[in-house]
């Protein structure tokens, strides 16, 4: 249970289907639209810093936080941006939860 | 990089296909229910960011989708996206995709639009010829272009396996030649949704090469296709014109077309069918027939066809449209036709120009139109032997006649000027203004 704290330093977590639980900070959580309103809104999230997503899997679940933090790190980026590779087979899911996520 | 499917400024996608054709496509026709939105539009999947080229700056859902498009041949399946993103991946495949597996997984009509625009001419890409739908174009074309390249040597179960995958979007069996001479009763046992079949055995392209053995139909296509006609239950319509047919292979046809009750067409015109032949076709318009048109133009039927089919006509309700334009019926077959036709009343269409008529088919064709209850609306007599003699008769017949609105008198042995044809093109106009009335 964490009382206020000053977002940024914060840490979210982020719950997977199958009960892993990853801890990222608040800033990288916000890249996803879908994220942000949960936490900027008045639901017992916002208070916990806990999300479950009972829908995603781990391996999705951990892309699209890779994701997010390649997006934070090389927007408005003057160096060399690299590729953001994705496996094919894991492409179909990770539509779907990047359509929820809006990402 | 494929063409993006909508105008990049306006962020609503538009689900119509696009009309290239006088007729719109029947996804056009049928109408799309579009959610009013209330609140603001949301963020476009393309955003057109400034700085284009920054691959951070692309959404993710966007990256998947190109990973999808680009493994879509070893991965095709796709069940579960919501439907903007299935637009946005048909928009970006490529057309060359395996027909098997596109057939299978590919429903997005424009896609199959893209797909007949780019590899077909424009005047194979009418699709009133193919149930208003793309889809349907690019399948009867693809299977037609196969059954054409399909030689001797080709292995035809694979054939018949990439049939399999398409088959619920072949309605009209065509080609106009078949070096291989493939079985046809295997080919549309594994069509079942075929109701038309345009066939001729023409070989494309030949030059010095040409052997006359290399054309028309053969005893033992007949036979399969005659199999093929019985054992079917939606074949509906079947035109083999210009096959060199004659009264053995016809008589080889009929052992099928006899145990049919679905064919309505028929064609067999431009080929050398005799009155033999004739004989047999007569024998198809009995009392139980629903054969509703006939073409038998071009072939050489002499007087005795006439007998024979006049015959048939008596007895005859289904025939409605009848073509014997250019055979050999002379004076004689022309009386007897039309003597069969005095009493019947399904035929509504009849074309025996190009067959020496003269004054006495003249007479019988004045008693059938006599008639009250005549239903002949339009008849073409052009290029016969009709004189002037026979135009008054005619024209005297018309007065009492008020169905016929069409009548094609050209090329006759007819002077300029004669008062009766006057006379008779305004019985004709007359009569046609009535029926629209």
């Amino acid at each position: 249970m964490s009382a206020d704290a000053p977002s940024g330093a914060d840490f979210v977590k982020l719950v997977s289907a199958e009960g892993h639980e990853f801890f990222v900070t608040r800033k990288v959580a916000m890249v996803s639209g879908t994220i942000r309103a949960m936490l900027e809104s008045s639901m017992k999230e916002a208070n916990s810093g806990v999300i479950p997503f009972p829908e995603i899997s781990t391996a999705v679940l951990e892309k699209t936080i890779q994701y997010c933090h390649y997006k934070l790190r090389y927007t408005n980026s003057t160096t060399k941006i690299p590729e953001f590779k994705i496996e094919p087979d894991m492409a179909l899911e990770l539509l779907m939860s990047s359509n929820y996520l809006d990402l | 990089m494929p063409p993006t499917l909508d105008n990049s400024s306006d962020p609503q996608p538009t689900f119509s296909v696009g009309s290239t054709t006088s007729e719109p496509s029947l996804t056009d026709q049928v109408k799309r229910f579009k959610p009013r939105k209330f609140k603001e539009k949301r963020e476009t999947l393309l955003s057109k960011d400034p700085s284009q080229n920054n691959p951070s700056h692309e959404k993710l859902s966007l990256k998947c989708i190109k990973v999808i498009v680009s493994n879509f041949d070893k991965n095709p399946s796709h069940s579960g996206i919501p439907a903007s993103h299935v637009r946005e991946i048909t928009s970006r495949l490529p057309i060359n995709l395996d027909p098997k597996k596109s057939a299978v997984y590919v429903h997005d009509e424009s896609y199959w639009k893209r797909a007949c625009l780019q590899s077909l001419s424009p005047s194979e890409c009418q699709i009133v010829e193919h149930g208003l739908t793309w889809k349907q174009l690019f399948f009867e074309n693809h299977l037609q272009k196969r059954l054409e390249g399909f030689k001797d040597g080709d292995d035809i179960e694979v054939l018949l396996e990439e049939i399999e995958k398409f088959q619920d979007y072949i309605f009209c069996l065509r080609f106009r030649q078949m070096p291989g001479h493939i079985d046809l009763d295997r080919l549309t046992a594994s069509l079942p949704n075929l109701t038309k079949i345009d066939l001729q055995y023409n070989i494309n392209k030949i030059g010095m090469d040409f052997d006359r053995r290399l054309f028309g139909m053969k005893i033992s296509d007949a036979s399969c296709l005659a199999k093929s006609v019985k054992d079917s239950e939606n074949l509906t319509s079947i035109v083999l014109s210009g096959n060199l047919m004659d009264d053995d292979l016809l008589r080889m046809l009929m052992t099928g077309l006899y145990k049919s009750s679905t064919i309505t067409h028929l064609d067999v015109s431009h080929n050398k069918i005799t009155n033999h032949g004739v004989r047999l076709l007569a024998k198809l318009l009995g009392t139980k027939s629903v054969l509703t048109s006939l073409n038998v133009a071009d072939n050489q039927i002499h007087a005795e066809g006439g007998r024979y089919l006049g015959r048939a006509l008596r007895s005859n309700d289904s025939l409605s449209d009848l073509n014997m334009r250019l055979n050999r019926l002379t004076d004689e077959g022309g009386r007897m036709l039309l003597e069969g036709l005095r009493d019947n009343q399904s035929v509504t269409r009849l074309n025996v120009s190009g067959n020496s008529l003269g004054s006495e088919s003249t007479s019988a064709l004045s008693v059938v139109l006599r008639e009250q209850d005549s239903e002949l609306m339009i008849l073409d007599l052009s290029s016969n032997r009709l004189s002037d003699a026979d135009v008054q008769v005619l024209s005297a017949t018309m007065e009492r006649n008020d169905r016929l609105i069409s009548m094609d008198m050209r090329m006759n042995s007819t002077t300029d000027g004669n008062e009766d044809l006057e006379k008779i093109q305004e019985k004709l106009h007359y009569n046609e203004l009535n029926l629209r009335s």
